[in-house]
């Protein structure tokens, strides 16, 4: 389990509009491609590992409460189980909103989920953080910052 | 494009680089007319940041023209811009409330994580200042990207020549910031340390602000030569035992405020800098703090410490005790350039601050290499050296 607060300047409703449009997801998410099913809310991501092994998480939104939380779990076709939640808060004074976001992953058994374990305790964590950071970027400055100099240069 | 790049310790070469595009819709990229070293490039040219990688730009005091925008940007082709050292979103919580050199926004997000973990905080994009702090292209260079392009650059008039405004971008504010740090009132006393091109400064700003009597220390020559110009009284510390002489010239007080614009490579043969160069050298890192010990020192009681020196790691025997039983105030950061801006442009154009005076060089961009040489081994004569790209050899 992991978890990681950010305050974002905008509203509680102006935050929970942009993250439950799944169209936004991959902005901000990183490694989210589109969804099989146009039901706006599906979507697929994955988890990255070293030497190109990659985890393919299939989930849905399982529930949601308006301007609060957006809680989702894993589906079926999903390499591994996992469920997760981002709920909203008023942060103090005129800060915005505080957004906080809380990921757990279950491996499977045996020795493959013993090597997803480690994978998931460190990836998902990072990944979270990072997630959250781009989504207050995107909504503050309507950019993602990038130090490149040109279009698709490699790190 | 021709850019100056860092490929190692005392090894800076300009190379021809990629010439930078238009990515984000606020950015804009400029053509750099006139870009400037600065005395912490020095700390990268010396190899003592963290995170710089052979073939980055350096370079962050630059200005020029408008030569592409992007979709969002508030800037018009052919407007001439000098750019803040920092780069500043304008709207997270940091920018909001001035502190634009503590922008949240503008490290890229994986860039993050070092200077995280080194200060528990990430640190804000800047230009050409490692990897730290985002590793972005900077302006000792043909082209730069701008990003946010609608908070950091100024426009100025054509009227005002280069080098009348160049230093808007990091050394001037800088100055002005210290000064204001250290919280002048009227009768003050105020000694700075270090009279480089941001004490020089720092003196300037501190008698604008109103302090009776400026006192600047340092031992080059030329350079307490444009201290006492700038109307401050001047220590040549290899001369004058600096605290007992600070007393004297505050009737036995001390001086009211201090200012630290030395920083982390501080100089001399005190046994406290020694101790400090050999653990720079061999790698353990602490930072050379001898100016500012001293400075804590000499101050009054209640008295106030601003301190621009840039500093990246950790001070051993720093004088925690002195600055606690003394009251202490101690104020410091990276420079809120964009706060300051339009207040010193509109003080340049009236005549009021001249800024001319301690550019000592002139270079095209292709000798910027013996430009650095010089900065670092020849500080007497060499007070600040502004390159221009496309001047001939």
């Amino acid at each position: 389990m992991t978890g990681r607060t950010v305050t974002i300047a905008k509203s509680r409703a102006e935050v929970f509009a942009f993250i439950r449009d799944l169209s936004n997801a991959s902005a901000w998410m990183g490694n989210v491609a589109p969804a099989g099913k146009a039901d706006g809310a599906t979507m697929h991501w994955t988890i990255s590992a070293p030497a190109g092994v990659a985890i393919d998480v299939a989930a849905r939104i399982s529930s949601e409460h308006p301007d609060t939380r957006i809680a989702w779990t894993t589906t079926s076709d999903s390499q591994v189980e996992g469920q997760g939640e981002i709920l909203l808060r008023d942060a103090p004074g005129d800060r915005g909103t505080e957004v906080s976001a809380v990921v757990a992953y279950m491996p499977p058994l045996g020795e493959i989920g013993r090597l997803m374990a480690k994978l998931l305790q460190v990836d998902p964590h990072i990944q979270g953080r990072h997630a959250l950071k781009r989504l207050r970027m995107l909504m503050e400055t309507g950019e993602i910052a990038t130090s490149q100099n040109r279009k698709q240069e490699s790190h | 494009m021709r850019a100056l790049t860092w490929q190692g310790k005392h090894d800076v070469r300009v190379e021809t680089m990629p010439d930078p595009e238009i990515l984000n819709p606020r950015d804009a990229i400029i053509e750099v007319t006139s870009t400037a070293i600065c005395g912490s490039d020095l700390h990268l040219f010396d190899g003592v940041i963290p995170g710089v990688l052979a073939g980055d730009i350096l370079g962050h005091e630059f200005m020029g023209r408008v030569v592409e925008t992007g979709p969002k940007s508030t800037l018009k082709k052919g407007q001439r811009v000098v750019v803040p050292f920092t780069i500043s979103c304008g709207g997270c919580f940091h920018c909001r409330m001035q502190q634009f050199s503590a922008c949240d926004n503008s490290n890229p997000v994986e860039k993050q994580d070092a200077s995280e973990l080194l200060y528990g905080h990430p640190m804000s994009g800047l230009f050409g200042y490692s990897h730290l702090t985002g590793g972005y292209p900077g302006g000792q260079a043909e082209y730069v990207r701008v990003p946010f392009s609608d908070v950091g650059p100024i426009v100025v008039p054509d009227g005002l020549d280069d080098d009348k405004v160049l230093f808007l971008s990091d050394i001037l504010p800088t100055g002005w910031m210290a000064a204001e740090n250290a919280q002048i009132q009227p009768g003050d006393t105020v000694a700075v340390w270090g009279c480089g091109p941001v004490g020089l400064f720092a003196i300037q700003s501190a008698r604008i602000m109103g302090a009776a009597r400026v006192i600047a220390i340092d031992h080059y020559p030329n350079r307490l030569k444009l201290a006492r110009e700038m109307g401050a009284d001047v220590i040549d510390y290899r001369q004058t035992h600096v605290l007992e002489a600070l007393m004297e010239m505050s009737g036995g007080l001390g001086p009211d405020a201090v200012i630290d614009a030395v920083g982390m490579e501080a100089h001399g043969f005190a046994p406290d800098t020694i101790l400090d160069n050999v653990k720079q050298i061999v790698g353990i890192g602490a930072d050379s703090g001898h100016a500012l010990r001293e400075a804590i020192m000499a101050v009054r009681k209640g008295g106030r410490v601003s301190i621009p020196g840039v500093y990246g790691g950790f001070l051993d025997k720093f004088p925690l005790g002195a600055m606690m039983e003394k009251g202490l105030q101690i104020r410091t950061g990276q420079t809120h350039v964009q706060r300051y801006l339009k207040d010193l442009l509109r003080r340049i154009e009236e005549g009021e601050i001249d800024t001319t005076f301690m550019i000592s060089h002139r270079l095209p961009l292709e000798e910027a290499a013996k430009g650095y040489e010089n900065f670092k081994s020849n500080q007497n004569d060499w007070t600040k050296v502004v390159l221009k790209p496309g001047m001939a050899r």
